[in-house]
């Protein structure tokens, strides 16, 4: 087994992560410029509802994912609706909407807590969790459909945002929502893409993590907060940027873990990202952010 | 239920029932309010929930069998969440607004650290259970009273078995929050004192979903034996990647391996392990427990401390309640005095039984030591079986050194 590759693997699987709900973060910021704190509780009540649907109810795999993904869909709706669309029509800045999404993430824990329960729970697998061989790694199923959600959704992104109109429509909207509205896209359309895209990315993310994190209502706090890191690290104005901080989040976590002293990685991670925002204050590939602004 | 343990818990409920007719008294007096505060829905719910059906237990035999001196028990409950400032307002009502005797609960050990000045400042005995950090007892608080083990003394625990079966060097692998970090340096010391070298450590972040550089530097180091301390779930995590990297080493879980979930996510990974546990199995009196305790809720539980610590704390606080001085002070409507009196009882009787520990073993308080568990005769090790699902007694000729 070479050392480095197994690292490498690793930090691609954690960063993968990360990553998704960095990118989804960073769909919902380029569309309203609000950071949405209740990111990570899509990727919880899409591990949770895997629970209710594929363990609780014992619901075929297909059937299963349909119903968690209308589960995620509504609770996106339920965010733009309830929280972000009457704060806008009242003025409030997209610090005030910032602290309506939080308000929305407690509440949803709340609600995850009358349905779930609070102890943790077991997350069935929809792959294979037994040990393989691929070339000098030792894997499983499941880890590698995490970095293939990862490689699949940035894809789509990729060619909705840049193959089709609609995503013409969301990256004039992320340059000035202003000219963009005189030009007749209906920015209304766009935000409520990037809930629903957003939360469709996260909660499936969810289903895949469930079974290595375990199903606990409150796993998305830690998440929201490495997906805003690596969103910070990689430049918040763009998906792209953000799940490629993500990835090299994780990496580093995972070399310094390998080859330095893992009880200090975080703290390490968290002070190279600060010398490298004094550097790069919009983020290692911020340039589109940074000329926005 | 066996005859002898039906026998047994029938004597418990008998002791409680002679001292309410020995007192003579009316059914229709006040009811004797205790609080009990702990996690019931965040990161530890799993124990503050077994330790409050626990103390529901002992409270509910004691109120079957006609309350202490005629007062009925009433239990006022608060669900902590694992937030220490939420927990230190209950503890606050439970002393001023509900006028409890004492207050029982403190699994976790950031919010059972936030009750403990709470009991000071209102004078209110509080009973701890299995929050493990050394120092909530190094210096003893006046009105704090611990049940369950501190981190050192599973820390002991570890060193002396280990140094038993023959190791000489372990490696360490924790998360990276205060349990994790306090019970590895604890463990250093101990392990160091028996003659045992830690030759490679690992802290991880629980949010991390692949653990493989840190198990991969475990693997690699010469190390006969791994010593984990985690959190459920990110101890199956843990599990699970030493099965999948093939590390092959005996390993040794600290007590949250006792919680089901952690056992349900690592499946087969976990079969083996030993874990350190205040439950001995081979006891009539725990046997009995544990049954009347699947009765009550029924569902299968296995036989770990937290439910156990619950019933103990509450036997102890019944017993002292019953004490003439304590009693007094109740029907006189003095509160005050009689959280005093209840704190000086226990000084005063110092030692109990319960079903933690080994039959010799029994809790030990005084005033200046407020930890009950005593080092020596108090952890039985036990593994797991059948796919996680199953806690035994281990065989301990298979847990040598790895060559």
């Amino acid at each position: 087994m070479d050392k480095f590759s197994v690292l490498l693997f690793s930090g691609l699987t954690n960063g993968s992560v990360y990553g998704l709900v960095g990118l989804s973060l960073s769909l919902i910021y380029g569309a309203n410029r609000v950071i949405n704190f209740a990111q990570g509780e899509f990727v919880m009540i899409g591990t949770m509802s895997a629970i209710l649907f594929m363990a609780t109810y014992n619901l075929s795999l297909p059937v299963a994912l349909v119903l968690t993904l209308g589960v995620v869909l509504a609770m996106a709706l339920a965010l733009e609706f309830a929280v972000y669309l009457p704060l806008r029509r009242r003025g409030a800045p997209p610090l005030t909407i910032m602290i309506g999404t939080m308000a929305f993430a407690i509440t949803t824990m709340g609600l995850a807590l009358l349905v779930w329960g609070p102890n943790q729970l077991s997350v069935p697998n929809i792959l294979p969790m037994e040990p393989m061989t691929v070339g000098p790694l030792i894997t499983n199923w499941q880890q590698l459909a995490i970095i293939g959600a990862f490689v699949a959704f940035l894809g789509l992104t990729w060619f909705i945002l840049y193959r089709t109109s609609f995503g013409l429509a969301i990256r004039a909207t992320g340059v000035d929502p202003k000219v963009a509205l005189l030009m007749g896209i209906r920015s209304d359309r766009i935000v409520r893409f990037a809930f629903l895209f957003s939360a469709t990315v996260s909660g499936l993310a969810g289903v895949l993590i469930g079974p290595l994190l375990g199903g606990q209502i409150s796993i998305g706090v830690a998440l929201t907060v490495k997906g805003f890191m690596a969103a910070i690290l990689g430049g918040l104005g763009s998906p792209f940027a953000a799940a490629a901080g993500g990835l090299a989040i994780g990496v580093a976590e995972a070399m310094i873990a390998g080859y330095g002293n893992s009880l200090y990685a975080e703290p390490i991670i968290f002070l190279i990202i600060l010398m490298i925002l004094f550097v790069r204050p919009y983020g290692l590939l911020g340039d589109f952010e940074a000329a926005r602004r | 239920m066996t005859r002898t343990g039906k026998g047994l818990l029938r004597t418990g409920g008998l002791a409680l029932a002679m001292t309410a007719l020995m007192a003579g008294t009316a059914l229709s007096k006040d009811a004797i309010r205790i609080c009990s505060i702990d996690d019931r829905s965040g990161a530890a719910a799993d124990t503050g929930n077994e330790s409050y059906r626990g103390l529901k237990m002992a409270v509910e035999a004691a109120n079957a069998a006609g309350g202490i001196n005629g007062h009925m028990i009433e239990m006022i409950e608060y669900d902590g969440k694992t937030d220490p400032q939420l927990s230190a307002s209950f503890a606050a009502r439970c002393a001023e607004d509900d006028n409890a005797l004492l207050i029982i609960g403190g699994n976790p050990a950031g919010p059972a650290a936030a009750v403990m000045p709470i009991a000071g400042e209102y004078d209110i005995p509080f009973f701890m259970l299995s929050a493990g950090t050394d120092n909530l007892t190094d210096n003893p608080a006046p009105w704090l009273f611990r049940f369950g083990p501190r981190n050192a003394q599973d820390a002991i625990a570890y060193a002396q078995l280990l140094d038993q079966q023959g190791f000489k060097k372990v490696a360490l692998i924790y998360n990276t929050l205060p349990f994790g970090l306090d019970s590895a340096t604890v463990a250093r010391k101990y392990l160091a004192e028996h003659g045992i070298s830690v030759v490679a450590e690992e802290g991880y972040d629980i949010a991390a979903t692949d653990l493989s550089p840190q198990v991969l530097n475990l693997k690699a180091s010469d190390a006969e034996a791994v010593l984990v301390f985690p959190y459920p779930a990110d101890g199956a995590r843990v599990l699970k990647t030493l099965d999948q990297l093939q590390v092959g080493k005996p390993v040794v879980v600290s007590r949250s391996a006792l919680l089901k979930t952690l056992r349900e996510i690592a499946g087969p990974a976990s079969d083996g392990i030993l874990i350190p546990n205040t439950v001995d199995t081979g006891r009539a009196d725990v046997q009995a427990f544990f049954q009347a305790y699947e009765q009550a809720y029924g569902e299968e539980t296995q036989p770990t401390l937290y439910p156990v610590i619950g019933y103990d704390a509450g036997m102890v606080a019944l017993q002292v309640m019953a004490r003439p001085d304590v009693m007094a002070a109740i029907e006189g409507g003095d509160i005050q005095a009689a959280r005093t009196a209840l704190r000086d009882g226990v000084l005063a009787q110092g030692t109990f039984k319960g079903l933690q520990g080994k039959e010799t073993a029994s809790y030990s308080f005084a005033d200046d030591k407020r930890h009950g568990s005593p080092d020596q005769d108090w952890f039985i090790f036990t593994t797991v079986a059948n796919g996680g699902a199953d806690l035994v007694p281990p065989d301990l000729s298979k847990f040598v050194p790895a060559h």
